[in-house]
């Protein structure tokens, strides 16, 4: 999973800003012509790999996707043409609509299943600590070779799944190989790595709740699951935010476990996004459209992400100096 | 006390779904053949047996296994090092654009990685990278905007008196950055360490597309090989992922308190 | 890697690192000797070659071979990659169906300076790697598809292979025949009989499953169909006969019910080469050059058949492969060298008496033949395929990008989900999409 946290720096921006402000002008300047110089020095490798590494490139696919260019040909200009061409292109509207399929199958399971966790584990609880080391480790596990794992216990006659399945009397599906499995079989490796990881984060946000509003509405007579609604829940708020925004980050990259389990089939049911990316550019080498393709990702995700902090803006007080 | 029995079922329930395929993996990595073929997968095969994963060691995956030790020493103390200058820098030291540049750096975290694979491929082909360690090392060797973030945020955090104080006696940025900040910064340098540990160990697609050769070969890509060849045999693959698997695993279990500090350090406690 | 500031960067990073580095990123040309580099993608025959190497290094003082062994589907991923870069390996297997994208895209190095006496190798195989009357690659080997199947599972079932397996659209012949009777649900019923289980079967007697080289391009070509229209042409296998063949390769599982459903076989999967080492199909269609993946494991009797003969008689795919020498190879010369090392009898009498492959160069089958019958297995069918009537795998460009698709494509076709019509007409049309 991609670890991000922009949107929480998003709003310690405006912090530093105020702060800067407030240090006062004379000595902000002499300060600045005092120390600027080892400061660039500080941040220039860094600066120099965020330019080169992440900037140039997301410059160079946008420059691409403008340009027909199969590998071992030259590139030519087109253009809009593979802009056209995608609003043509079924397959890969399709694979959009599989990536967000994926990623309703898997977020939500794993929100509420961490969550469900957390507070389990927030009771009064013998060995939080040891059922909480088994919650994450499959968190860490590499993806690639639990994708491997899984698939060799999705078999539908030699696997682990089915064989248990075939003792409670039920006969499993192809898990892998059935085109109405494949993705909730994928998902549900998501959502087995990354539940534990997702209960760490709620967890700390439950006991950051005081005890005392729980007292005070116990008083009022309120019911547990009320209290569960109107307080636990909102104040929540901060830590759901991140968590759904990098677990949705990490869902629609996902790649390796796609790679591992299905290679975009059966019938391209578990072709998501950057899987067709990295097929249309490492297998067939269209670089040209691969990027138009890789553009569309990143216009998604930036959406995507937008939506969730205008949603949560309303919601939460957040403060991350 | 029902519901505190019906609590730990639970707990026990969701521990076991967790482990279960690691618990899989260890059982078929120590059977032979035979003993896969008579026994339920979830039984041990007895007596255990160490062929598979010498057999698999010695098909190359020692060789992977030292590569991907090497890329993620690299990687790891690549990250820490100027992940802590340049994060100091944004924390505690003011210059012309300081603000800019780090919304930018917020920003390029919204990069999705699979984005730049592309045109990272197309640098390192410009720049005779491609099939080098270089080629695989350097976009993450300079450290990552997330990393920044983190220890930006620790740095704001500590008191600055200590800091101020080291001025008045004339300390440089250089000397107060590695004798009085830094000892002081190392839970969050633990952290950082270990996630770059293991997003470096479990990296895939940039190696998969950057390197060929056995001298740059990961295990990541060294396993996903074993896909491509004629049948997965499941002793040889689950012997391939304990050795791939047992090294985070261990590291997990040393340094767990720190991925616990994680979920402080992004500011959610 | 020559810029200061990556240097002063990499004396942060520790020695260790930096020695590795350019250990690697060094072109090997130092102090007078060579490294080439070697790919190939068969992991068995990575021993064998590992051996020509040392004959090899011996024969050539100066001049060192790394050998670099990818899995098939990485393979031509990276060499396309690195072709694009500039960084191909110097000597490198080629294969038919993806000879025409690289030689005309003038990555293979023209051979002609080798002089070879193409007349002392397998013709089909020279014929193959020849392009507007120049040879690109020196024959290696020919891999040819036969029948294996599991003695045991014959004896048990009382059953004698036929002397001659037929097929035909309609399912007659001995083929479906055979096939039935050594077919068993859990009662022991065969499909033929009242009360069989499609759903529970515990042995097939057949694998018929979506994989090109061993499977439905053998029906296509046996049954009048074709492949291509012409060498470099279109793909023209969603005609009439092709359609047929097609649909009796979909029947085998779906309608006769004596191959595993294609949920269990369709590639990425590769399943059917365990079950068919687990006992549980007994009639495996598969390339000579899978003996030493599939005999050391077998807990039976392996016995070797030609292939059914269709309404066209039989013809069997016949898959030569060559050593290619990349045409922007810093040390040409010496990889010339080591190809015609390659062709040459000492390097292919190597492979064949290792029992790794048939080698191009005539007169070594023997030794072969000697191998595998030391082990127990009479694989002369293989051989004497070969000197009857084949096919060759498509050979147009564009294949490298297709071959995916058209796996995809026809996955759902074993799956029933397309009709052998509407999938080869779509594969058809993908493909013909992608020659150029």
């Amino acid at each position: 999973m991609t670890s991000s946290a922009d949107h929480l720096a998003g709003q310690a921006g405006p912090t530093s800003a105020v702060e800067a402000g407030a240090a006062g002008r004379p000595s902000r300047l002499r300060r600045l012509r005092r120390s600027n110089w080892y400061a660039y020095l500080f941040v220039a490798p860094s600066l120099f790999g965020v330019f080169a590494f992440l900037l140039l490139p997301l410059l160079i696919v946008l420059g691409l996707s403008l340009f027909h260019w199969e590998l071992l040909s030259s590139p030519s200009f087109a253009g809009l043409a593979n802009y056209r061409r995608l609003a043509g292109d079924g397959e890969t509207w399709h694979s959009v609509w599989v990536t967000v399929l994926f990623v309703l199958l898997s977020i939500p399971a794993q929100t509420v299943l961490g969550l469900l966790l957390a507070l389990l584990l927030n009771q009064r609880v013998k060995g939080v600590a040891f059922y909480r080391a088994l919650f994450v480790v499959p968190w860490m596990a590499t993806p690639i070779v639990m994708g491997l794992v899984w698939t060799w216990i999705f078999d539908p006659r030699d696997g682990a799944l089915n064989k248990l399945l075939g003792v409670a009397g039920v006969s499993g599906p192809d898990w892998l190989t059935d085109p109405s499995w494949a993705l909730p079989s994928v998902a549900m490796v998501n959502v087995w790595q990354y539940s534990g990881y997702t209960m760490l984060f709620f967890l700390a946000g439950l006991q950051g709740i005081p005890q005392e509003l729980y007292d005070a509405a116990a008083t009022d007579g309120a019911s547990p699951v009320q209290r569960f609604f109107q307080i636990t829940l909102p104040l929540l708020n901060p830590t759901t935010f991140f968590v759904t925004v990098t677990n949705l980050l990490g869902a629609f990259q996902i790649f390796d476990t796609v790679y591992a389990m299905t290679d975009g089939g059966p019938s391209g049911s578990t072709e998501v996004l950057n899987f067709r990316i990295f097929e249309t550019a490492f297998r067939q080498f269209d670089f040209g459209y691969a990027s138009t393709l890789a553009a569309l990702l990143f216009l998604l995700i930036l959406a995507v992400t937008l939506a969730q902090v205008r949603f949560f803006a309303k919601r939460t007080t957040y403060d991350l100096s | 006390m029902v519901k505190r029995i019906a609590l730990y079922l639970t707990l026990a329930a969701g521990a076991l779904v967790s482990v279960f395929p690691y618990l899989l993996v260890v059982l078929t990595a120590l059977k032979t053949p035979r003993q896969l073929n008579r026994t339920e997968p979830w039984e041990p095969g007895l007596p255990p047996t160490l062929e598979n994963l010498d057999k698999v060691l010695h098909s190359g995956f020692a060789g992977y296994l030292g590569n991907t030790l090497l890329m993620t020493a690299a990687l790891t103390a690549g990250q820490l090092v100027f992940t802590t200058f340049a994060a100091y820098a944004f924390a505690r030291l003011r210059f012309r654009g300081r603000d800019v540049l780090f919304w930018l750096y917020v920003a390029t975290m919204m990069v999705p990685s699979a984005v730049t694979m592309i045109p990272l491929f197309l640098i390192m082909r410009e720049l005779h990278l491609v099939n080098t360690w270089w080629g695989l090392l350097a976009p993450y060797l300079l450290g990552t905007p997330y990393g920044i973030f983190l220890m930006r945020q620790f740095f704001r955090a500590l008191p600055a008196g200590l800091e101020d104080a080291a001025r008045i006696d004339g300390a440089g940025p250089l000397t107060i950055l590695l004798r009085i900040v830094l000892p002081l910064s190392r839970p969050a340098l633990g952290t950082l360490a270990i996630i770059t540990v293991i997003t470096s160990w479990n990296n895939f697609m940039w190696p998969l597309i950057i390197t060929s050769g056995d001298d740059t070969k990961v295990v990541t890509v060294g396993i996903a090989g074993l896909k491509g060849s004629i049948g997965v045999d499941p002793n040889q693959m689950t012997a391939a992922a304990l050795i791939a698997l047992v090294p985070m695993v261990a590291v997990f279990i040393a340094f767990q308190r720190y991925i616990v500090r994680s979920v402080v350090l992004t500011g959610l406690k | 890697m020559k810029s200061p500031r990556i240097r002063t960067i990499a004396a942060v990073l520790g020695a260790a690192l930096v020695s590795t580095a350019t250990a690697c990123g060094g072109s090997g040309d130092s102090g007078g000797s060579v490294t080439l580099t070697y790919r190939l993608w068969d992991d068995q025959q990575k021993a064998g070659y590992a051996k020509v190497m040392a004959a090899f290094e011996k024969a050539n003082p100066g001049v060192r071979v790394k050998l670099e062994q990818l899995p098939y589907d990485q393979y031509w991923t990276k060499m396309t990659a690195d072709a694009v870069a500039g960084t191909a390996p110097d000597v490198f297997w080629m294969q038919t169906s993806q000879f025409p994208e690289f030689v005309t895209k003038g990555i293979l190095a023209d051979l002609g300076a080798l002089k070879l006496d193409t007349s002392k190798y397998n013709a089909n195989v020279v014929q193959s790697y020849t392009y507007k009357g120049k040879l690109y690659g020196v024959p290696k080997d020919f891999g040819i598809v036969g029948l294996l199947y599991n003695e045991d599972l014959f004896k048990k079932a009382g059953v004698t292979m036929p002397d001659k397996l037929t097929w035909a659209p309609d399912g007659s012949g001995t083929l479906l025949e055979t096939a039935r009777k050594l077919t068993a649900d859990d009662n022991g019923k065969h499909p033929d009989q009242p009360g069989f289980d499609a759903g529970k079967v515990k042995q097939y007697g057949f694998a018929s499953w979506n994989h090109y080289q061993t499977q439905w391009m053998n029906w296509v070509s046996s049954n009048g169909g074709k492949l291509v229209d012409k060498p470099f042409g279109k793909y023209a296998f969603n005609d009439a006969a092709s359609v047929q063949a097609l649909q009796f390769g979909v029947d085998l599982v779906n309608k006769y019910h004596v191959a595993p459903p294609a949920a269990q076989t369709n590639p990425p999967s590769d399943k059917i080469n365990e079950m068919f080492k687990q006992g549980r199909v007994a009639m495996f269609p598969a390339n000579n050059a899978l003996l030493p993946f599939v005999a050391p494991g077998a807990g039976f009797k392996i016995g070797v058949a030609s292939m059914p003969a269709g309404p066209a008689g039989r013809v069997v795919n016949i898959n030569g492969l060559s050593e290619a020498v990349y045409a922007r190879s810093p040390h040409k010369e010496a990889a010339m060298k080591l190809a015609r090392f390659l062709g040459g009898s000492e390097a292919q009498k190597i492979m064949a008496d290792g029992g790794y492959v048939f080698p191009a160069l005539n007169g070594l089958s023997q030794g072969y033949l000697d191998y595998w019958k030391q082990k127990g297995l009479d694989v002369s069918p293989f051989l004497e395929e070969s000197r009857g009537a084949t096919f060759n795998l498509p050979v147009t460009t564009g294949f490298t990008a297709f071959e995916n698709k058209l796996n995809q494509t026809f996955n759902d076709m074993y799956l029933g989900k397309l009709t052998p019509q509407q999938a080869a007409d779509k594969a058809v049309h993908d493909g013909d999409a992608l020659v150029k």
